[in-house]
């Protein structure tokens, strides 16, 4: 579905992405963590193809950059982080704007957006005007505008690739996990999630592969069982923690502990 | 899931404000073609659809006087006003802020200093003509729109403070220009060149229009089947790449277009200032950004706004009339004046 090999980007003197392999298959939600400044928003431009790199980028069999630009735009969909739009579209003009790769009649294109306004408990917020949105509204929006771009509101679109850069950093807890619900749920119809996060227990929820950069290095690529270890993280985020298990999933859960000298009551 | 378009999405909700200022439009129309210099008549526009009994006291004089000055003077407003509110439309979504605007931005100046500088030299160097007016305009237009954009973009963003201060630096500089050639111009080319300063209708002929206008018309149309894709330009760079829009193309496409309007109507009018800023803000108020509805709106209002402008620089001063891009400043600078503080709230907000 989504491979790379041996990719590498270099920046001025810095080495940004070392030597990068991995295939990733559809019908999997893969999770990039890492600190920051590891290269996860790096290695995503790569996919897209906005930066240039050296190595191979494949997907769906071929080089990333002999895809027709307008085919792939039917296929792959990037949510950027924080990019404010100084024009006040409503958040359904927004959505829309997802659809513009697909020639279709106005009916067909609301159809399409009401469908997803409606699937992701966007009705609020569809008649407003973008640039009054609060982060999160916003980032909620542009997530709707990515789905539409994949025809994500059918059940039975498949092989598509959805690559989100912190999807969830300006949510609440009740939308974090409708956003990521809806993002495995596409992974799981046969498409390809990569979403990068920062949350370590909403990657051992969702995640059905890690990926763990350390320095433009690809460190760890296994379950989330196998890479939500102590003694994987605790020397890459340099922080001491306790990993436990969910009450309900058998799955690891991460408890982070404050730096030493803090006491807590 | 139902069929029924979005309310938010559907296009013809907001077809009454084009009604409004297609009428708006066709009256000021009419009064632009029957009053003037030699008197007021509201026959004169449809003189040619009255019976002979109501036309026998309109003199030829009269009717000469509409067809060879007031009808072109109509048509060129209208071209101008289209093509600068469009103009600016284009450069608001290049720079994906609504505060761009073509004469804040120096687009305006680096036409109106290379046409000056055509006019000074053609009167003293003898392969320089004065039809190369309009292509030198163009020249100009189009060096500074892609040098302010380069300047002003930094990995995709384009920075709106760097961008009107650079705008700043090429209108001082083309002040600077004009200014210098106007200190060693006779006094023929003197007079000329002030009217390019400071914009008028005052030189519209039907002679005079066929350089200017064609490239007006292709950067109205060259915008208009675009509009769908610009709209997605106006997300962001990479979010118009992601769907499928070859960005780089579509950037150069737009300066282009920019300068080919902006020339046109420095070619043909001089230097009129705020067009471009105030009437593409005010249709976004009234029907939304989407280019889809917006652009045709702007270019109504656009027409309407220069009608206006004219009629007063021709009013204030009868029989004399004040130069347009006077008119259009005095409205505009202080319209800018309020973007600015608006934005700068929105961005503490």
């Amino acid at each position: 579905m989504l491979s790379c090999q041996q990719l590498s980007i270099q920046r001025g003197q810095k080495c940004i992405l070392q030597a990068v392999n991995f295939t990733l298959n559809s019908g999997e939600f893969v999770v990039l963590l890492g600190e920051n400044g590891a290269g996860k928003s790096t290695l995503l431009s790569a996919i897209c193809g906005d930066i240039p790199f050296s190595g191979n980028i494949c997907f769906a069999n071929k080089a990333i950059a002999a895809h027709n630009e307008q085919a792939l735009a039917t296929k792959r969909a990037v949510l950027l982080q924080n990019n404010r739009v100084n024009f006040a579209f409503s958040a359904a003009q927004l959505i829309a704007m997802g659809r513009y790769p697909y020639h279709e009649s106005e009916n067909e294109q609301a159809a399409v957006v009401n469908t997803l306004i409606a699937q992701l408990n966007l009705a609020k917020l569809a008649p407003r005007d973008i640039t009054e949105l609060s982060g999160g509204e916003f980032q909620r929006v542009q997530f709707a505008r990515c789905l539409a771009q994949l025809n994500a509101h059918k059940s039975t679109t498949k092989g598509k690739l959805m690559l989100l850069d912190e999807p969830t950093s300006a949510l609440d807890m009740h939308h974090q996990h409708l956003t990521l619900s809806k993002a495995k749920a596409f992974a799981q119809q046969g498409n390809t999630v990569v979403a990068v996060l920062h949350d370590l227990n909403l990657t051992s929820l969702y995640a059905d592969r890690v990926l763990l950069l350390n320095q433009g290095r690809l460190c760890h690529d296994g379950k989330p069982q196998e890479v939500l270890q102590h003694s994987v993280l605790q020397p890459i985020y340099k922080t001491d923690m306790q990993i436990t298990t969910h009450p309900n999933y058998q799955i690891p859960m991460i408890f982070s502990e404050p730096e030493r000298g803090v006491t807590h009551a | 899931m139902n069929n029924i378009a979005h309310p938010l999405l559907n296009t013809t909700q907001h077809i009454h404000w084009y009604w409004l200022s297609a009428a708006l439009l066709g009256v000021l129309a009419w009064l632009s073609l029957s009053s003037g210099a030699v008197g007021w008549d509201w026959k004169m526009p449809i003189l040619w659809l009255l019976p002979e009994s109501m036309t026998s006291d309109v003199q030829p004089l009269h009717i000469s006087v509409v067809t060879q000055i007031r009808l072109p003077r109509l048509v060129l407003a209208i071209l101008i006003g289209a093509v600068l509110a469009s103009s600016g439309a284009a450069t608001q979504a290049l720079c994906r802020n609504p505060l761009a605007d073509p004469s804040l931005m120096g687009i305006t100046g680096g036409a109106a200093m290379a046409a000056v500088a055509i006019i000074a030299l053609s009167a003293k160097v003898s392969f320089i003509h004065e039809a190369m007016v309009t292509p030198a305009a163009f020249i100009g237009a189009i060096s500074v729109t892609a040098l302010i954009h380069k300047v002003a973009s930094h990995q995709g963003q384009v920075q709106i403070t760097t961008l009107l201060l650079a705008g700043v630096a090429i209108n001082a500089m083309a002040m600077a220009v004009i200014g210098l050639f106007s200190f060693f111009a006779d006094d023929s080319a003197l007079r000329l060149m002030t009217y390019w300063q400071m914009g008028s209708l005052g030189g519209a002929s039907w002679s005079a229009m066929q350089y200017g206008a064609p490239l007006i018309i292709v950067s109205i149309g060259a915008l208009f089947v675009r509009r769908k894709k610009i709209n997605a330009l106006m997300l962001g760079e990479l979010e118009a790449r992601h769907l499928g829009i070859n960005v780089t193309k579509l950037k150069t496409e737009i300066v282009i277009i920019v300068a080919l309007g902006v020339g046109g109507a420095v070619a043909l009018a001089g230097m009129i200032g705020f067009v471009g800023l105030l009437v593409p803000h005010v249709a976004r108020l009234l029907v939304g950004p989407d280019l889809r509805r917006m652009l045709p709106l702007s270019m109504l209002l656009g027409c309407v706004l220069m009608l206006i402008a004219d009629w007063i620089s021709r009013l204030v001063v009868a029989p004399s009339e004040l130069p347009i891009g006077i008119v259009t400043a005095l409205f505009g600078s202080p319209f800018f004046v309020y973007q600015l503080l608006k934005q700068k709230r929105g961005q503490h907000a």
